[in-house]
């Protein structure tokens, strides 16, 4: 009790104070810019951090990623640009809906969803972040082996009725992630001998090039679909949102429990959470025709999962010290530079700290919610202009993006290569969402996959001992299944009908 | 025969992608000690994007996208190219002539008046410089203007 009253009194202090709500404000402008990562803002605030003291160390970190996941939003529901990719799974779906007018109204859902998906992630964090920690713990390399797996099989049924297109797409992504050095060996691949490429192919240029270019390019060659003016709604950001958050209830709660526990799962962070919440949406959802053409179902489910896996990444990272995602890796050294050694002795060492983080949690998922509504209340007129007006612009944010990940012009020449084969993808009906998330768990599932098969010396029914892993595997069995299942039961309803019609 | 035709467009770039895989991973070397090593998830991965080459290659193609105006073409050609020429010029030019002058042309390419495509470019190159070289400390290439402050 006495470390919790501590805790207060710290964060209350007006300079942490002062420093959460400007690093809310340079996360939602980093997170605006489409190319700049909330682990770009977080990389960006260590140097400032450094002058700081532990808890508004911790808080700035805390507040300008919360805020840079859900301002990601803004230019890919405007302009279908993801700004960070934690919003790149539901962006094609966003953009659509507001250029049917609508873009007020999701606006509005990703600030509320966002903030509410925050929330629920830190209340999970507060009260049981031992026992889920534990759980991740227990896991072994065969489980997130086949829990990538299980993923990567729901995301391939994201990108509708064409599967071959949906899985080459997907086996594309993958592919990129295997460009560079070996994990197990370090040999490298698929690099050509640029030096550029031994660590893989730049992801922030790749993916802006495969979302911003095509898009900038199909503007500009006057498609109909991408001239219109899609904010119709600029006054009613939050209007219905009451009844929309009653509405979804049930997918809010689903989709943010799903985000804190894939987000308490090592390697797997708010992308990875979006791109899951997103495909469970479209499997469970009770009106697949709406989900298609216009239900915020989709979008209420990653937006909210997004959120919730940040304060979920803070579970091992606090716990056990082992880092959920980057930007928890890189908070975590923070704080031993900051002498707050993480893991369970910071329980009885710095539980001050610990529940001084938590608090910031709160403050700054609250904060959300006022800072989203200015940010997008700035974003608005942009797309008062012409289209094709904006479109320069964005190609020299899109280009300088490219170049600020690594302060490397080759970021400048992926992008334009990812752009083109995008571009190309797109028009013979290729969807790139599946390709940036190969490219964003193609590591995980080769390490997991090489590393299983060292421990079982290449003997696969191995993989199939421990009884999580049998179960991850019946899974996505299951879920491979299920279209031939769905594609059987088709046919028999036909030939039903038609020996009925037949018959009369 | 015009499906046809559109239909191995889209698919054979496909299955020469997952061909390619293929062949350049075989001589990768194993893992000492197993019969496998980086060759093999390239491997499957191959195998798995020339299966859905043939897969797309058994699909009816989809409708034909209408057709652009020439007018869109070039503009849409210009726009592909000018990352390239931020390749080519990035030391020497730097980046604020180069994001004047590209964003000036890239406005006029979009319609725009040519005083305000002036104005335009002129805002992108100082917006940019602002943000990124003075306030996030991106150190982008002065060129030949050494004076501008970071």
């Amino acid at each position: 009790m006495d470390a919790l009253l501590r805790a207060f009194t710290m964060v209350g202090q007006p300079e942490v104070l002062l420093t959460i709500v400007v690093s809310s404000i340079f996360g939602l402008v980093v997170g605006f810019i489409p190319g700049l990562t909330a682990t770009m803002a977080t990389a960006l605030l260590v140097p400032f951090a450094m002058f700081l003291d532990p808890v508004s160390a911790i808080a700035s970190i805390v507040a300008a990623t919360a805020m840079a996941i859900f301002a990601g939003d803004i230019p890919g529901t405007l302009l279908r640009l993801p700004g960070t990719p934690a919003s790149a799974a539901y962006v094609d779906q966003s953009y659509r809906l507001a250029m049917a007018g609508r873009a007020g109204e999701i606006l509005g859902i990703n600030v509320v969803f966002s903030a509410l998906g925050g929330i629920f992630g830190t209340i999970v964090l507060v009260t049981s972040a031992p026992l889920l920690a534990d759980y991740a713990l227990q896991l072994s390399s065969f489980e997130f082996f086949w829990l990538a797996v299980l993923g990567l099989s729901c995301a391939v049924f994201v990108v509708g009725d064409n599967v071959a297109k949906g899985l080459a797409a997907l086996a594309f992504g993958l592919l990129l992630a295997t460009v560079g050095r070996d994990y197990t060996s370090g040999f490298p691949r698929f690099n050509f001998d640029e030096a550029d490429l031994l660590d893989g192919i730049p992801f922030v240029p790749a993916l802006i090039g495969f979302f911003a270019l095509p898009e900038i390019l199909r503007t500009m060659l006057g498609d109909a679909a991408a001239r219109g003016q899609p904010i119709t709604q600029a006054g009613s950001i939050f209007s219905g949102m009451l009844r929309a958050v009653w509405h979804w209830r049930w997918n809010f709660l689903r989709s943010s429990a799903l985000g804190t526990a894939v987000g308490a799962l090592p390697g797997a962070g708010a992308d990875t959470a979006a791109w899951t919440a997103y495909a469970v949406s479209k499997k469970l959802t009770r009106d697949p025709q709406a989900w298609e053409r216009d239900s915020v179902e989709g979008i209420v489910d990653s937006t909210s999962a997004n959120n919730a896996a940040l304060s979920g990444a803070w579970i091992p990272a606090l716990v056990f010290a082992i880092p959920g995602d980057t930007i928890t890796a890189i908070a975590i050294a923070v704080l031993y530079l900051k002498n707050v050694t993480p893991g369970p002795s910071i329980f009885l060492e710095n539980a001050h700290v610990l529940y001084a983080v938590f608090t910031t949690f709160f403050i700054a998922n609250l904060l959300m919610i006022p800072l989203g509504w200015l940010a997008i209340r700035v974003a608005i007129p942009i797309l008062k202009m012409p289209r094709q007006v904006l479109m320069a612009p964005l190609l020299l944010f899109a280009c300088v993006g490219a170049y600020a990940v690594d302060n490397n012009v080759f970021g400048i020449g992926v992008m334009l290569v990812c752009g083109l084969v995008g571009y190309w993808m797109e028009h013979h009906g290729y969807p790139v969402g599946p390709v940036v998330l190969g490219m964003v768990m193609g590591r995980l599932v080769e390490e997991h996959l090489m590393t299983s098969l060292i421990k079982v010396q290449g003997d696969v029914t191995r993989f199939f001992e421990r009884p999580i892993a049998t179960a991850l595997a019946v899974f996505t069995l299951v879920v491979w299944l299920l279209p031939l299942v769905r594609w059987v039961a088709r046919r028999l309803r036909r030939s039903s009908l038609s020996s009925a019609s037949g018959s009369v | 025969m015009a499906d046809l035709a559109r239909r191995l467009g889209t698919a054979l770039p496909v299955a020469a992608l997952g061909i390619a895989a293929i062949w350049l991973s075989r001589d990768f070397p194993p893992v000492p000690g197993q019969t496998y090593g980086p060759g093999l998830f390239p491997t499957l991965l191959g195998w798995v994007l020339t299966a859905c080459a043939v897969g797309v290659a058994l699909q009816p193609a989809g409708a034909r996208a209408t057709a652009a105006t020439p007018r869109g073409r070039l503009a849409a050609v210009i726009y592909a190219l000018a990352p390239a020429v931020f390749l080519l010029g990035w030391e020497s030019v730097g980046w604020p002539i180069l994001s004047f002058a590209l964003g000036t042309i890239l406005l006029a390419v979009g319609r725009v008046r040519w005083w305000r495509c002036l104005a335009g470019g002129a805002l992108i190159a100082v917006l940019t410089w602002v943000l990124f070289p003075m306030l996030l400390r991106v150190p982008l290439p002065r060129g030949p203007l050494p004076f501008i402050p970071y």
